[in-house]
């Protein structure tokens, strides 16, 4: 089911009404039946691919707990059990084409007539979020930080709590599982703060992220050579306004409707276009995802044991203990390779997370020079300098192929391509005006809240015409017209 | 305090349906904004007062068949415009466009002018439009006139060529990259089409082949038939859309007269469908006028002044390559046959109408094109 659709806001006010009418278990029960029809309102078909995934681990998991830690061998073959069929899922249904065809194009180079076949698979949603969610319970199981779920009702919802099932926030089990078993009381501020963040979210979606779309679309269909470089930044910029609104908005979405029902998952955004490194930007974007490749890659890649589970921080985090800089600069490629495949099984994605790898190794290679300049600590100094470098890395994101990438990401540093433009003026202004409200909400957020608290007459009137506009044009443009963009991945 | 919160959203609430109350009472029609108080839509009509003029392909292509074939299956001039084609300002009765004009002319003659004009019709879209006419009718020869308003334009737009659509036509030639570019618009247009979308489909995209596709539909046409607010939401999205357009403008200064720029990139890809065009013309034996189309001189022009020069040397370089006839009418209307036309902004104040002239200008240009046409006919 997608969010921004009128059978979404149906369905949940049907789900929200039962969950808080039933008695304990019947809710737990209620809530697994609604995830797995949210799901089914998809492909039903592929139910049973999410349910291999969650049974494996709901089994390996009591398993490894119900093995003595001597018995290392037998732990770690359960383990394995779990990777092999999570990570074999993931990569029948997401990569097998791209192996495959890669495969086809080096059997080719090499001169043999030989070429496997190609098949191509339809992607089931939310595969890679919720094998994510998985591996992660099995091995925080394995590493003696979690008990496993004696009950499958419980482990089952972990697994298909429909807030987060297609695109985030990946919860860890340690989190959400305590909130399922605990009853909770009806409060108003769960409603009203639940409908304040699915009103924030169906904006950022409907109104901001599906009218940029077609701008975005026009641009990338261009053909590159015509492009200026004022045209690649406009398109950098756009896209990564677009992505940004349009996963923020699935992640408001998805907290406020478990808020609705007293539950708390993890927030995924924090402002991120107003980071001054690549290191905080990763603290403020899918920061679910950051934590989880922290825990579950980087830091074992680094040599570094991971003491807790959590979903929050973001990567850079628990680095108290430091790995040697070679463990450390080795993990930081792999993961961000890996990060990139992560996101979808295209050389593009990779050149994205190697782009991001290289210029968190500079970050860090330029701290000696950094503290010794002042200028360089400077907060907006260095926002002016991530910013640009951070959109920038969104046109491997969004373009077709390697070669559009490289030909795009090139103009930047050709002068002569800064003397003309390729797009309507409407593009550049609407990219200026956007970005500039994005920056100034961030950098205003905190500070009005301030103020507004000492003048509560001030704040309501605020806040009343806020949401009566925000309602207003949600109701105007409410429509299933696209699908979020992290549903691809 | 403690229910404040809440309070503030169901206020919102209230506030947010009077308003919607508000927004949705008033029925605006979006073609009447964009072509103002002062100009009026004319199509061309022959003799018998057959259509021999078309704007849409919804079925209209079809009477511009069934005309030629009941007015003795004569040559065809065919002509190509944009909204300058089909419209008059200041309209009176009795007045009319200059391809009514040349079509009593050549009907004399043995030749059937018939039109095709969208607005803001881009070369790519002429270049469609005329391998489906050419296929469907003996052309002898097409008279074109290149705006450098419209090579700001790329692309295919499907509300016009939805007849085309339909039957799944396809450049002829697909060898050329703007043939190759414009047929891949045009299978995407069908891929759309054949699966029997509607406008609400086209509103249910992502939920295409899935079960809540079914689920969404229902409830979407139970609320078109109960709620007419629902119902009434893309118009009021237009409104929206359009306030905007009127925002910009006053924040900008913007009107009519203000210059706009070249956009380099669109500007050769249309040139590069008229080239198509050409080509494609003198392999099938179809004479062709290019010609710059009149534009009012006696207030400074929208464009910049070397821009317009180098647009018109560009067409000119372009279909002298391609041995086409070419004529430079830009000149040929003076300032007191133009008009004015709606603000475009907050201000209220009426701006200039640099597209649109009124009959006499349409007079002037059928005279003007008249030795033109013969010249190329007798050849």
């Amino acid at each position: 089911m997608i969010f921004n659709s009128v059978t979404f806001i149906v369905f949940l006010i049907l789900v929200v009404g039962l969950f808080w009418s039933l008695p304990g278990r019947a809710r737990l029960w209620m809530l697994l039946i609604a995830s797995c029809v949210f799901y089914g309102f998809w492909r039903w078909e592929y139910l049973s691919i999410m349910f291999i995934s969650a049974l494996t681990d709901y089994y390996t998991s009591l398993a490894i707990y119900n093995t003595p830690p001597e018995n290392k061998r037998r732990r770690r073959n359960l383990l394995y059990i779990t990777l092999v069929v999570n990570l074999g899922l993931l990569f029948y249904f997401k990569y097998l084409y791209f192996f495959t065809d890669n495969a086809n194009t080096l059997l080719g180079t090499i001169g043999t007539a030989y070429r496997l076949p190609l098949v191509e698979i339809l992607l089931p949603f939310g595969i890679s979020f919720y094998t994510f969610e998985t591996i992660s319970y099995t091995v925080d199981v394995y590493r003696g930080l979690l008990k496993p779920e004696k009950s499958f009702l419980n482990y089952g919802l972990f697994v298909t709590f429909f807030p987060k099932l297609v695109a985030g926030p990946i919860q860890r089990a340690a989190e959400l599982m305590p909130q399922l078993k605990t009853r909770t009381y009806f409060k108003w501020e769960f409603l009203e703060w639940g409908i304040r963040r699915i009103l924030y979210g169906l904006f950022l979606k409907v109104v901001l992220a599906d009218n940029i779309s077609p701008l975005v679309d026009e641009g990338f269909a261009m053909a590159p050579d015509s492009l200026s470089a004022l045209d690649v930044w406009t398109l950098a910029f756009l896209f990564g306004l677009q992505i940004y609104f349009d996963f923020s908005a699935y992640s408001h979405i998805a907290v406020g409707a478990a808020k609705l029902m007293g539950i708390q998952i993890p927030e995924n955004f924090n402002f991120p276009y107003i980071a001054a490194s690549f290191k905080e930007f990763w603290k403020r974007w899918h920061i679910s995802l950051s934590a989880w490749i922290r825990d579950y890659l980087y830091l074992p890649l680094s040599g570094v044991r991971v003491m807790k589970t959590t979903a929050t921080g973001g990567i850079g985090e628990s680095l108290e203990k430091q790995p040697s800089s070679f463990n450390k600069n080795r993990a930081l490629f792999l993961t961000w390779a890996i990060m990139g495949l992560w996101h979808g099984a295209r050389w593009t994605f990779v050149f994205w997370g190697v782009y991001h790898a290289i210029v968190i190794f500079l970050e860090r290679q330029m701290k000696p020079v950094r503290d010794n300049f002042p200028v360089f600590n400077n907060r907006f100094f260095s926002w002016a300098i991530t910013m640009p470098l951070a959109m920038l890395s969104w046109i491997p994101f969004r373009a077709v192929t390697l070669q559009d990438s490289f030909t795009m990401m090139s103009k930047v540093f050709i002068p002569s391509s800064y003397t003309f433009i390729g797009m309507r003026e409407n593009i550049y202004l609407i990219t200026a005006i956007l970005f500039l409200l994005v920056t100034l909400n961030a950098f205003l957020y905190e500070r009005t809240f301030k103020v507004f608290v000492k003048m509560p007459v001030i704040r309501s009137s605020y806040n009343v015409v806020k949401l009566a506009v925000l309602i207003i044009l949600v109701y105007t443009f409410l429509r299933p017209i696209s699908q979020f963009i992290y549903f691809q991945f | 305090m403690r229910f404040l919160p809440a309070i503030e959203l169901a206020v919102a609430f209230i506030l947010s349906l009077f308003l919607l109350k508000m927004f949705f009472s008033e029925k605006v029609v979006f073609e009447d904004l964009a072509l103002g108080e002062e100009t009026t839509r004319f199509l061309a009509k022959d003799s018998a007062n057959r259509p021999m003029h078309i704007v849409e392909m919804n079925g209209e292509e079809q009477a511009l068949l069934k005309t030629w074939s009941e007015s003795g299956k004569d040559s065809v001039v065919l002509v190509l415009g944009n909204s300058q084609t089909h419209s008059i300002n200041q309209i009176k009765p009795k007045d009319e466009i200059y391809v009514s004009s040349l079509g009593k002319h050549y009907e004399s003659r043995g030749y059937k002018v018939f039109c095709h004009s969208i607005p803001n019709a881009s070369l790519q879209e002429f270049l469609v439009m005329f391998e489906y006419w050419k296929h469907q009718l003996p052309v002898k020869l097409l008279l074109l006139p290149v705006f450098m308003d419209d090579l700001r334009e790329d692309g295919l737009r499907d509300v016009f060529f939805n007849g085309l659509i339909a039957k799944q036509f396809r450049i002829g030639d697909s060898t050329a990259p703007i043939a190759k570019k414009l047929n891949g618009e045009l299978s995407k247009f069908h891929a759309s089409t054949a699966s029997g979308e509607t406008a609400t489909d086209e509103d249910m995209k992502a939920l295409h082949e899935t079960v809540q596709e079914n689920v969404e539909r229902k409830m979407n046409d139970w609320l078109d038939a109960h709620f007419f607010a629902w119902a009434y939401r893309p118009t009021v999205r237009g409104e929206l859309f359009n306030g905007l357009y009127n925002f910009r403008n006053t924040l900008f200064g913007i009107d009519a007269s203000t210059k706009r720029k070249m956009i380099p990139a669109r500007m050769e890809t249309n040139l590069r469908a008229l080239e198509q065009i050409l080509a494609s013309a003198s392999s099938s034996g179809v004479k062709a006028i290019v010609y710059i189309p009149p534009i009012r001189h006696d207030v400074p022009l929208p464009y910049d002044e070397n821009e317009y020069i180098s647009f018109k040397e560009a067409v000119r370089s372009r279909v002298g390559a391609q041995h086409a006839a070419f004529a430079d009418l830009d000149t040929l209307v003076p300032g007191q046959y133009w008009g004015m036309k709606n603000s475009t902004n907050a201000s209220g104040k009426k701006e200039l109408d640099y597209m649109h002239f009124q009959y006499a200008g349409h007079k002037l240009l059928s005279d003007a094109l008249v030795p033109l046409i013969d010249s190329q006919l007798k050849q």
